[in-house]
């Protein structure tokens, strides 16, 4: 690429060059001034102009302009408020003017403090206002979803909420309604804003009209503390910033980092916080009594129970892993384990590869893809929700978006992918090998010589090869199945809630459980050590580019964490541990990352590594993927594959916040227009599902789906069968409510 | 599928950019609905792909779209700079009085709704007043009687 | 520099002081009024409808230099309103063993509903006794604040709507 041509421009007396088409509130940024803006913000697209806050003065034009409109042109002169008095007139009558109708209820909103609506007046705007009469008043809040509240009085239109709802999200619920003074942001009807990225829109409302239900009235910006952290519920890891009060979360807001996730964050990053705090969370170490019920027990007892435990399995032990552990956690159970007592046999929740480290690039690269093939029958934002803002970033810049049911690609996209400089391979789905089947994929597609070209694998859960490293750099011995288990360790909630870890404890003698929940430990476990949140840990996660990224403890757990006792009860079996997470990382850094690196080298924004040389797997089984039901014959109503997917708001931590129960998927059957209409099914209908069981489900017609399939959320799909028959309910009376029939 | 549907289809398929059929989309739902119910809207948004929040965001910025169910007969007064000059405000008021609504109201019986609208284009005949969306010229508040008189016998 | 009339002049204001009227006054029997803008122990006020000026905003604990103003907001609602808008501080407390009165916080209210009082006889025999919470610090409603003084000012005392 030759570099961009400069040009040179003044402003307010300073001579600034900048690349030519540079925005000019960008430009002046870099002479070091401020052009104040409200509804300007590039990640939204190109600029609106709306607010007119940024006005300036442009030499030969006698009108003063939007700033934010502008881009720097050679030997432009610019005056901003700072020198132009005219520019300085009119921004002091924007403010004006915006604050005619808006309430000043700063004491009361949650955005006071932190409201730029607020700082820009105080530092552009009319001391006094010259408004005498009534403001006009609107009923407020207006809750246009569970987690968000609309407070039509304070908004200024500045129309970011709606952009960010039309061209990031592209999701098209939340629009301005009526036109002129009569605008206001709505949604239709009453229906709420039903959105896997709705609450990106609170915080970039310059004023105070949409806010967050959940921290509505919980804090004011000065009684607060921000911990730069990451979240922990997606293999993406988005930066956050966890809002503390009194030593409490009170909100998740997003932190941006440009490789990562752009500042934006799902909802479930967002609102799920309050599990902390859930009802059924376990403040101490439980021991099974009699055959039914929990007694609490001490710490001290608590640990001699689980020394009782260990070495009463005499090595036959095997630890079910769920992936959302920290590597130091991982590695402490690991060290504990396998050094302390020889037992070497893990479940990981999932397959993992290194071998996409050959084709590394941060996830931004996808934004600006000629072509992203996404592999796979899982959707992309049920696994990794920002991955999906990517790919829709790449399509409005113009690249195509290829969805294959699995790794067959024709000819033509063969050679388009070899030919493309910026390439982009995506595997959402099961059977991926941790990433190894795609880099192979990739690597005969000659992504190896290109920078611009990447793969990447969307593991299903956060940690998974975090974990997985650093279970196998504990030790160096081979694992063996002990039959039969005598005890099985079942490490944090996800793994307390997989079927395949409960059936597994079925098989077991003892099962020691490390959870959160009591519903997740009860029945099944006879001894529970409380476990802490991701909020609570310190440790690191490695994310879907392999990038170690660096969690803060954001509140003091109110139990101790993880590796604070593992590194007790590892003493006892004359192994040592540190109870303190960098230095475990130090420790591990060496053996898995390759010579010395501690957390200040992870930072706050954690860095990519480079790429890594390709190495061919190892040639191992690969389970080889269902092959697509043929789409049945016209007049004939056959069997439709059961595609159970896991949906985003889905898991023990979603289960337990009221706020995100209207996000979670109904309980519904999707069908392709096709299937649907040879059926005589309309959407809405109350429908059959059958296979060895039977579920009625409310049919939803989508046509984006391929024929074939039946598209039903693992919550309501049960025990069906692999294919089932899918017929409209032959009594219309039947409720469409998941009941067995 | 709604013929609805397919007309929708047919029309944006005329459009390099399909979201362009939006206006016209509108306007068969509306004239198959009558006015832009919400479940009018739904369909609209279904036949081009939108969502119906973005079809109710474009509907009700024109004044053409109704969200509320209309009468038989539909009066829409100017009430935009010109013809506000030379007394569409006392014409508006006239209607009122004869029809017994506020603008935005439908009589009681169904019959009459009257509305106030931006420009019509009539600017030099003003006070313009639509009636079924044929225009009257020059309206003096004395015509009125006779306007609802003859809109009433037509009914 | 020593004359020899030191003493007996010193002793001369002596004698002379024994038949004038002490000053001493005997606190705690007599408590001697203080000034009209003597700022001791805080007052919550409270509107003449009986609802709480303060609305929870937590500005006196931000201008509070000794940080000892606490502030728990919550949401009014229809069955419990408790200020007018739509919160109101749940928990409001004063740790009086820290407090420096210097009436910051009563600059910083928006709402004139902390005021710094006249009292100052606050001494507890234990330090969790001088945590003061809203029960301890709600006063009467005073008709001596102009505004509210219908006769004198058409101020209307805010009612607002349910729905907010």
């Amino acid at each position: 690429m030759s570099a961009p041509e400069n040009v040179t421009l003044t402003i307010d007396g300073r001579v600034v060059e900048v690349p030519k088409g540079t925005g000019l509130v960008e430009t002046a940024a870099v002479a070091g001034i401020e052009i104040p803006v409200f509804c300007y913000e590039p990640r939204l697209g190109p600029p609106v102009g709306a607010c007119r806050m940024c006005l300036v003065e442009v030499e030969g034009i006698p009108k003063l302009q939007a700033g934010c409109t502008l881009t720097a042109q050679e030997g432009m002169v610019v005056g901003t408020g700072a020198t132009s008095e005219k520019a300085a007139e009119g921004q002091n009558a924007t403010l004006e003017f915006i604050l005619v109708n808006h309430p000043l209820d700063c004491p009361v909103c949650d955005k006071g403090g932190e409201c730029p609506l607020q700082d820009l007046t105080f530092r552009y705007g009319p001391g006094q206002t010259r408004m005498t009469f009534p403001k006009r008043t609107l009923d407020k809040p207006i809750p246009i979803s569970p987690t968000i509240a609309l407070d039509r009085e304070r908004c200024i239109l500045c129309y970011r909420c709606t952009r960010f709802s039309e061209s990031v999200a592209e999701d098209g619920q939340l629009v301005a309604r009526n036109r002129g003074s009569m605008s206001m942001i709505a949604t239709f009807e009453d229906e709420p804003y039903r959105d896997l990225f709705s609450g990106n829109v609170i915080e970039l409302c310059p004023v105070g009209a949409l806010t967050s239900t959940q921290y509505r009235f919980e804090a004011r910006p000065w009684e607060i503390q921000n911990v730069p952290t990451i979240c922990g519920l997606c293999p993406v890891g988005c930066n956050i910033s966890a809002t503390t009060r009194e030593g409490k979360v009170k909100r998740i807001l997003s932190r941006n980092h440009p490789e990562v996730d752009q500042g934006w964050l799902c909802d479930k990053g967002r609102f799920a916080y309050p599990h902390l705090y859930a009802e059924d969370r376990i403040a101490t170490p439980l021991e099974r009594v009699r055959r039914r019920g929990f007694g609490e027990i001490s710490w001290d007892d608590g640990l001699d129970r689980a020394e009782a435990l260990l070495r009463g399995a005499g090595g036959r032990i095997v630890t079910a892993l769920s992936g959302s552990e920290t590597i130091e956690e991982a590695y402490a159970l690991g060290r504990l384990l396998r050094v302390g007592l020889g037992a070497h046999s893990a479940v990981l929740p999932e397959a993992t590869s290194s071998a996409l480290d050959a084709f590394r690039a941060p996830l931004s690269s996808i934004g600006h893809a000629e072509v992203v093939v996404v592999i796979g029958e899982e959707r992309v934002a049920d696994r990794a929700p920002i991955v999906g803002l990517w790919i829709k970033q790449a399509r409005r810049n113009g690249g195509d978006v290829v969805e294959l049911a699995e790794p067959k690609l024709d000819a033509e996209l063969e050679q388009r992918l070899r030919s493309s400089d910026r390439a982009v391979l995506i595997w959402s789905g099961r059977a991926g090998g941790g990433g190894a089947r795609l880099a192979e994929l990739a690597h005969s597609l000659g992504f190896d010589g290109k920078p611009g070209c990447s793969a990447f694998h969307l593991p299903a859960t956060p940690n998974g090869r975090g974990v997985a490293e650093a279970w196998a750099a504990a030790a160096d011995r081979d694992e063996a199945n002990p039959e039969p288990i005598g005890l099985l360790i079942v490490s944090g909630d996800e793994a307390a809630a997989d079927p395949a870890v409960r059936a597994l404890a079925e098989k077991a003698e003892h099962v020691l459980a490390i959870t959160m929940y009591h519903g997740l430990a009860v029945g099944w476990a006879d001894l529970v050590l409380p476990a802490t949140s991701y909020l609570e840990r310190d440790g690191s996660f490695v994310n879907l580019e392999g990038r170690v990224q660096r969690l803060r403890r954001s509140v003091i757990p109110p139990v101790p964490d993880e590796l604070g006792w593992i590194s007790k009860l590892a003493a006892r079996f004359g192994v040592e541990i540190s109870p303190h997470a960098s230095l475990v990382f130090a420790e591990l850094a060496e053996t898995v990352y390759g010579g010395e690196a501690s957390f200040g080298d992870v930072g706050e924004r954690a860095p990519l590594p480079a790429r890594a040389a390709y190495e061919p797997p190892e040639p191992r089984p690969v389970a080889p993927i269902p092959p697509p039901a043929a789409a049945p014959a016209e007049h004939f109503l056959g069997t439709l594959r059961l595609l159970r997917y896991r949906p985003l708001f889905s898991g023990p931590t979603v289960e337990r916040v009221p706020e995100l129960r209207f996000q979670r998927p109904a309980a519904e059957v999707e069908l392709a227009a096709a299937d649907a209409e040879r059926r005589q099914i309309r959407n809405g209908d109350s429908v059959t599902v059958r296979s060895e069981s039977i579920l009625t489900l409310r049919a939803r017609i989508d046509r984006r789906l391929p024929p074939g399939v039946a598209r039903i959320a693992e919550e309501h799909a049960r025990d069906l069968g692999t294919t089932v028959e899918v017929s409209r309910s032959s009594n219309p009376f039947t409720s469409a409510g998941g009941e067995r029939a | 599928m709604s013929t609805l549907y397919e007309e929708i289809r047919e029309l944006m398929a005329v459009y390099p950019e399909p979201r362009s059929a939006t206006l016209p989309a509108l306007r068969l739902a509306q004239e198959k609905h009558g006015w832009l119910s919400p479940e009018a809207l739904r369909e609209a948004a279904e036949g081009l792909g939108e969502t119906p929040a973005y079809c109710m965001a474009v509907a009700s910025f024109y004044d053409m779209f109704h969200l509320a169910p209309v009468g038989r007969h539909l009066v829409e007064v100017c009430t935009n700079v010109s013809c506000a000059l030379v007394g569409a405000q006392q014409v508006l008021e006239a209607f009122e009085r004869e029809l017994g609504v506020r603008p935005g109201e439908t009589t009681a019986d169904g019959e009459v709704t009257l509305r106030t609208v931006e420009c019509l284009g009539g600017c030099g005949w003003a006070t313009i007043v639509a009636l079924d969306h044929r225009y009257r010229t020059h309206v003096q508040p004395a015509d009125v009687g006779a306007i609802v008189e003859e809109l009433r016998a037509d009914g | 520099m020593s004359s020899g009339w030191g003493t007996p002049k010193g002793f001369a204001v002596t004698f002379r002081q024994i038949f004038r009227k002490p000053i001493t006054q005997q606190y705690p029997e007599y408590k001697r009024p203080v000034y009209p803008r003597f700022r001791g122990r805080h007052r919550l006020q409270v509107h003449e409808n009986g609802l709480e000026k303060c609305v929870g905003c937590s500005l006196c604990a931000a201008a509070c230099p000794a940080d000892c103003i606490r502030v728990v907001p919550a949401e009014n609602t229809a069955e419990n309103r408790v200020s007018a808008g739509e919160r109101y501080a749940r928990i409001y407390e004063i740790n009086l063993s820290r407090c420096i009165f210097c009436g910051y916080c009563e600059l910083a209210c928006p709402f004139d509903a902390i005021t710094l009082g006249n009292e100052y006889e606050i001494s507890e025999y234990s330090r969790d006794d001088l945590i003061y919470t809203k029960d301890m610090l709600l006063a009467p409603p005073m008709k001596t604040v102009p505004v509210a003084d219908r006769d004198l000012y058409d101020t209307p005392i805010p009612v607002y709507r349910s729905s907010s």
